[in-house]
């Protein structure tokens, strides 16, 4: 049955998220095609140097395209993740406690197969919609750098392969790459995990239950925050009474600790909607 | 035949003052059809979710073929709501996909066959369906299953007379013979015809639980003029 819970929590969750990708890659395709033009090229040369009065004026063009351009992109990006948390987390919301709830919790499946299959369902596409952000941001700034700079995608390529086989020397790149690694893979799903085990918690209401699984939702952020602070401290205190603390956790520390507190709030909170919806379910 | 539900001590209150459902005690057997009837507010839609699980008791227990409420009692219930529960953005296609990928005891065939008799197509997405066909979808959907039991809220409310008899009609025709069908209404005359057990509930209590034959021979009465004097204002 969980197969096919994923199946159709899959499905009915891929639409708007293929469209946000589809708005992502169409605002970078744009961008990719500025970087192509004569206006770009004129404005990055012109301000090495050039002071001819129709060179000025593209110029001044140019850098207000960019800077809007730049403004725009970043607030699509910003956008297009509010917006997914808050598709994913109405969603869950939906088809876990309003109408379509009275499908959800008549099926013949276990409480703890529905909450794992939203849960994994929506960190994958947010772990897919990061990801594809992160390459469209990339291609973004390859094709600023080559439009303008004297070497082909090759050399950029060789470029970035050596600066990378340099920063891995190094055995704490090494371990911060791997922490951001984690992060990046695990962040996604604990996300997911706090913001349904947060929504649920407003099943506690009698009424309004879906504006307290927001409050819950904001204070449990809260809380999260808090608590990385303190985890940062403590670990910091041990360390240094150990005297090993170093330079690498003095810059990654506040990482680390957000990844620990991270997985414990949506380990908790996910026990605790399970409880919930196995012991306390009352859909009225 | 043996006992299909098992309600013991069933309490269930929304605040201190509302109890929806209290102290319920009852056995339904199996291979009948049992009106839950009752005026509005008597606890009647309270029961149902209970023993689909979409309601926790505050105390007492259920049972459905000896099990307490779980994904296996689920697996057995066919459960029609008093609301439309689908998405609408679905295909009804894609509805009696899901249905006959989640319960094992529903004929897709036989779904299809009802729907195409009502000449609904099953490309178009629910959304696009009047509210009445909405209700039939749904209805259809419950009792293309071959259910051990069949609980229906208010399966007749709301909807025209020639509607209510294909209800029915669809009620009678599909239901799988030795499952007990529960129908909670308070549109008794519509549907004493085919009752062959009733429950009466008032303010969360149980009033009677008696067969429809018993209150013909006993009162001299029809299950409709029996409810109004005893539900009498």
């Amino acid at each position: 049955m969980l197969g096919k819970l994923f199946k159709y929590e899959w499905k009915a969750v891929s639409w708007m998220n293929l469209l946000l990708v589809a708005i992502s890659a169409g605002v970078t395709l744009l961008g990719v095609v500025y970087f192509q033009t004569p206006l770009w090229k004129e404005m990055i040369h012109g301000s090495m140097g050039s002071g001819a009065l129709s060179s000025m004026m593209a110029n001044s063009l140019g850098i207000l395209l960019s800077i809007g351009g730049a403004l725009t992109y970043i607030l699509v990006l910003v956008g297009v993740r509010f917006g997914q948390m808050i598709f994913l987390g109405v969603r869950y919301y939906r088809s876990m406690f309003s109408d379509e709830g009275y499908l959800t919790h008549t099926l013949p499946v276990k409480p703890s197969s529905l909450l794992i299959s939203k849960t994994v369902t929506a960190g994958c596409w947010m772990l897919i919609v990061n990801f594809l952000l992160l390459v469209f941001t990339v291609i973004l700034v390859l094709a600023a750098i080559l439009g303008v700079a004297p070497v082909s995608f090759g050399e950029a390529w060789d470029i970035f392969r050596q600066a990378m086989a340099s920063i891995l020397e190094e055995p704490s790149s090494r371990a911060t790459l791997l922490l951001w690694l984690a992060i990046g893979l695990l962040e996604p799903f604990l996300n997911m995990g706090i913001l349904f085990g947060s929504l649920t918690l407003g099943h506690y209401s009698r009424k309004n239950k879906g504006l307290m699984g927001i409050l819950a939702y904001c204070g449990v952020s809260l809380a999260v925050s808090m608590l990385t602070v303190i985890c940062n401290m403590i670990l910091l205190s041990v360390l240094q009474v150990r005297g090993t603390v170093g330079q690498w956790f003095l810059v990654n520390g506040k990482s680390l600790s957000s990844l620990i507190v991270d997985i414990a709030v949506a380990a908790g909170l996910m026990i605790w909607a399970h409880a919930i919806v196995k012991n306390r379910l009352n859909l009225e | 035949m043996s006992d299909l539900l098992e309600i013991q001590g069933l309490s269930k209150a929304y605040d201190v003052r509302n109890h929806a459902v209290d102290n319920i005690s009852i056995t339904l057997p199996r291979g009948k059809i049992i009106g839950l009837l009752g005026p509005n507010g008597s606890g009647k839609t309270t029961l149902i979710k209970m023993i689909t699980g979409l309601l926790k008791p505050d105390a007492g227990e259920i049972r459905i073929c000896g099990e307490e409420i779980g994904p296996q009692t689920k697996a057995r219930v066919a459960y029609l709501p008093d609301r439309t529960y689908l998405s609408g953005g679905e295909t009804i296609e894609g509805i009696l996909n899901y249905f006959q990928d989640f319960y094992s005891d529903f004929s897709k065939e036989s779904a299809e066959e009802m729907l195409k008799n009502l000449g609904i197509d099953t490309d178009v997405k629910l959304k696009t369906l009047s509210k009445g066909n909405k209700e039939k979808v749904q209805l259809i959907l419950v009792m293309s299953r071959k259910a051990d039991m069949y609980l229906l809220d208010e399966p007749i409310a709301g909807v025209d007379p020639a509607a209510r008899d294909y209800i029915l009609r669809t009620i009678i025709n599909n239901y799988n013979p030795e499952a007990t069908v529960l129908i909670s209404t308070h549109l008794i005359s519509d549907i004493e015809q085919v009752l062959d057990e009733v429950i009466f509930m008032r303010r969360g209590k149980l009033v009677l639980y008696t067969s429809v034959d018993n209150i013909r021979e006993k009162h001299g009465k029809s299950v409709d003029a029996y409810f109004r004097e005893v539900f009498a204002c």
